[in-house]
C-alpha cells in the first residue's frame, strides 16, 4: 500500500491539470489519508523495495514510527486543507489543486524515502509546489515574498545536495541505513551532515535561517499557510532527526539546545509586534518549532516525546488559527489586525481555543505538550525551564492580541462564512479539547515515533536484513 | 498519567476556587454607605476612548529589546542571505567541533 499513496497524488496532480476536476485532487488526497490511517494499524516497519532491488544499490521506501506519525500530520493537515479550500479558492482552481497535491507528494516523499538523494529529489518537488503556492495570488506580496523565497531556497537546496554529494564521495552510499553503517569522523563527512542539516534548519525555518516565512506566508492563499506552519515545519525538523539519529550525531545536543532557545524567544517576540495576523501566526509558528528543537536537543526519551507531541499540538493548533483567520480574510477582505474585526460566535468559540490552547491553559492539548516541555526542560536545567514559561507567556500576550482585535473591536461583518470552511475549523477545535482532556490519545501516536528514533538498528536491520 | 490529572485537577480546583472567592467577595454587603461616583482623572472626566490592544505590549516592546529585533528584520533580501550563511558557518563548526 505504501508504493500507492505518493504515486496517487502525483498522478492526480496531473489529471488535475488536463482534467480540471477539483475532486480529483481532493479524493486524492483524503485517499492517500486514510491509507495513512491504515498503516497506523500495522506494528513492524514497512518497506518497500523498488524493481526489486536489493538495498543499498535499490531506492526503498520505509515507513517506521517516526515518518508514519509525520505522514499522518502531513496527509491529515492537506485533506482539511483540500476541504477548505473548496470555498476560499475562487479563480484558478485547478492550478491551486494541482500544487497541492505535488506538495504533499513532496512532504510525504521527504518522510517515505530510505535514500538520502531522493529525500533531496522530493524535497525539490515540495519546494517547486511552494513556490508556485506562495505566488498563486500573482499580487505584489505575492511576488515578493515568492522571490524571496525561491533564493533562500535554492541556497538550501544548493546545500544539501552538496551535502549528499560530500557523503557519496565519502561513503559510495546513498542508502540511510548503509550510510549509519559507515559513519566516519573525516572533516568532509562532517562537513556534509553539516550542510544537510543547515539545508533542512532553512525549511523549519529555525532562527537564522527563518527570515523568508513570515514573508512567503504573508504573500501565500491563508490555507496554505496552514501547510507552511504544520507539516512543512515538521519535515524540516523530520529531516534534523533522521539525520542526527541514524549517523548518531546526538553530540550536537548543545547546539539544538542554544539555537531552540535563540528561535524560541526571538519568534514569539516578534510575533507579538506584528499588525498582520498572517506575520503574527508565522513568527509563532517558528516560536513553536524553537521549543521543538531545544527538547530535541536534550535528546533523553522524556525530551523526545514531548517534541513530537509539541509537532502534533501545533500542527492541530496552527491549522485551526490559521484556517479560522482565512474565514476572517474570507468575510471581511483584511489582512491587518486592526481591521479585521467581525463578530461570529462558531468561529469566536473555535479561535479563542485555538488561542488558549496555543498558550498552553488547561484543559486544551498544548497544555499536555508545554507540561511535558516543562518538565524535560527542568530535568536538564531549570533556566530553559524558565524561558519555556517566558515565552508561553509572550504566547498569550499575542493570542489574546489576534483574539481581541478580532472577536472584541466591536465591529460587525456582513455576509456568512460557507459552512464547508468551518467544517475543518471545527475538527481541529475538536481534536484540540479532545487531546487536552485525554492525552493518552496523542501519545499512542507519538509514542512510537520517539521509540523508532531511539532504536536506529531496528530501523537498520530492517532495512538490510538481519 | 496520575501526575498529569492531579496537576489537571489542581489547576481546574485552583480557577473555580478563584472564581468563588471572586463571586462572594464581589457580592458581600459593604459596611460603608453604597454610593457611585463617576470616574475622574486628576479631577477631569475620564474620556471615553478605545484603546488599541497594541498598548498593552508597550512596555514588553521597550523592555526586551524588541525595536532592535525589528530593525534587523530589513525585508532586505541580501541581509536575509548574509544570515543563512552565518547559520551555515555556525552549523559546520559546530559539526567540525563536536
Amino acid at each position: 500500500m505504501l508504493e500507492y499513496i505518493i504515486s496517487i497524488l502525483i498522478v492526480s496532480s496531473f489529471l488535475m491539470l488536463v482534467l480540471k476536476r477539483d475532486l480529483i485532487a481532493i479524493g486524492a488526497i483524503l485517499v492517500s489519508f486514510f491509507m495513512m490511517v491504515l498503516l497506523f494499524f500495522q506494528d513492524q516497519i514497512t518497506i518497500v523495495r523498488f524493481g526489486g532491488w536489493v538495498p543499498p544499490f535499490g531506492i526503498v521506501w520505509v515507513m517506521d514510527g517516526l515518518s508514519l506519525f509525520v505522514g499522518l500530520l502531513i496527509t491529515g493537515i492537506s485533506s482539511l486543507v483540500a476541504i477548505y479550500s473548496i470555498k476560499y479558492i475562487k479563480e484558478r482552481k485547478h492550478r491551486f489543486y494541482t500544487l497541492l497535491c505535488l506538495m504533499t507528494a513532496g512532504l510525504l516523499g521527504v518522510c517515505l524515502t530510505g535514500d538520502i538523494f531522493n529525500m533531496y529529489v522530493f524535497f525539490e518537488i515540495l519546494s517547486i509546489a511552494s513556490y508556485g503556492l506562495v505566488s498563486f495570488f500573482l499580487d505584489e506580496d505575492a511576488i515578493e515574498g515568492a522571490f524571496k523565497y525561491i533564493i533562500i531556497g535554492s541556497f538550501g537546496s544548493s546545500f544539501i545536495l552538496l551535502g549528499i554529494a560530500l557523503l557519496y564521495g565519502v561513503t559510495g552510499t546513498l542508502n540511510f541505513a548503509d550510510l549509519a553503517l559507515k559513519i566516519s569522523h573525516s572533516p568532509v563527512f562532517m562537513i556534509a551532515l553539516g550542510l544537510i542539516i543547515g539545508g533542512f534548519a532553512f525549511k523549519a525555518a529555525i532562527i537564522p535561517f527563518h527570515a523568508w516565512k513570515p514573508d512567503a506566508i504573508e504573500g501565500t492563499p491563508t490555507p496554505i499557510g496552514a501547510i507552511f506552519t504544520t507539516s512543512s515545519s515538521a519535515v524540516g525538523v523530520y529531516g534534523i532527526m533522521r539525520i542526527l539519529f541514524v549517523f548518531g550525531m546526538i553530540q550536537l545536543n548543545f547546539a539544538l539546545i542554544g539555537f531552540g532557545v535563540l528561535t524560541m524567544m526571538v519568534g514569539a517576540l516578534l510575533a507579538l509586534v506584528q499588525i498582520n495576523a498572517k506575520r503574527m501566526l508565522a513568527y509563532s509558528s517558528i516560536s513553536q518549532i524553537g521549543y521543538v528543537v531545544m527538547v530535541i536537543g536534550f535528546g533523553t526519551t522524556l525530551g523526545l516525546t514531548s517534541g513530537l507531541y509539541h509537532i502534533l499540538n501545533n500542527a492541530l493548533i496552527k491549522g485551526l488559527l490559521f484556517m479560522g483567520i482565512g474565514c476572517v480574510i474570507y468575510l471581511t477582505g483584511k489582512e491587518n489586525l486592526d481591521e479585521m474585526g467581525m463578530n461570529n460566535t462558531p468561529l469566536l468559540i473555535c479561535m479563542g481555543i485555538g488561542v488558549l490552547s496555543m498558550a498552553g491553559i488547561p484543559p486544551l492539548n498544548g497544555f499536555v505538550s508545554k507540561w511535558l516541555i516543562f518538565m524535560a526542560s527542568w530535568e536538564i536545567n531549570p533556566i530553559l525551564t524558565v524561558l519555556a514559561i517566558i515565552a508561553s507567556a509572550i504566547t498569550l500576550a499575542y493570542g489574546f492580541k489576534i483574539f481581541s482585535s478580532i472577536f472584541l473591536s466591536g465591529k460587525k461583518s456582513s455576509g456568512e462564512i460557507p459552512k464547508i470552511m468551518l467544517v475543518p475549523v471545527v475538527i481541529l477545535t475538536i481534536l484540540c479539547v479532545l487531546i487536552g482532556i485525554f492525552p493518552q490519545l496523542g501519545l499512542n501516536i507519538v509514542e512510537p515515533a520517539a521509540n523508532a528514533l531511539l532504536n536506529q538498528n531496528q530501523y537498520i536491520t530492517a532495512v538490510l536484513g538481519g | 498519567m496520575f501526575e498529569y490529572w492531579s496537576l489537571f485537577v489542581l489547576t481546574f480546583a485552583g480557577f473555580i476556587g478563584l472564581g468563588f472567592l471572586i463571586y462572594f467577595l464581589g457580592n458581600r454587603k459593604s459596611r460603608f454607605e453604597e454610593r457611585k461616583f463617576e470616574t475622574y482623572t486628576c479631577g477631569e472626566p475620564f474620556p471615553k476612548v478605545h484603546v488599541s490592544p497594541e498598548n498593552f505590549y508597550v512596555a514588553i516592546k521597550k523592555g526586551l529589546g524588541i525595536r532592535d529585533l525589528r530593525e534587523i528584520h530589513s525585508g532586505k533580501l541580501s541581509d536575509y542571505l548574509l544570515w543563512f550563511l552565518i547559520g551555515m558557518v555556525v552549523v559546520i563548526l559546530m559539526v567540525l567541533w563536536v
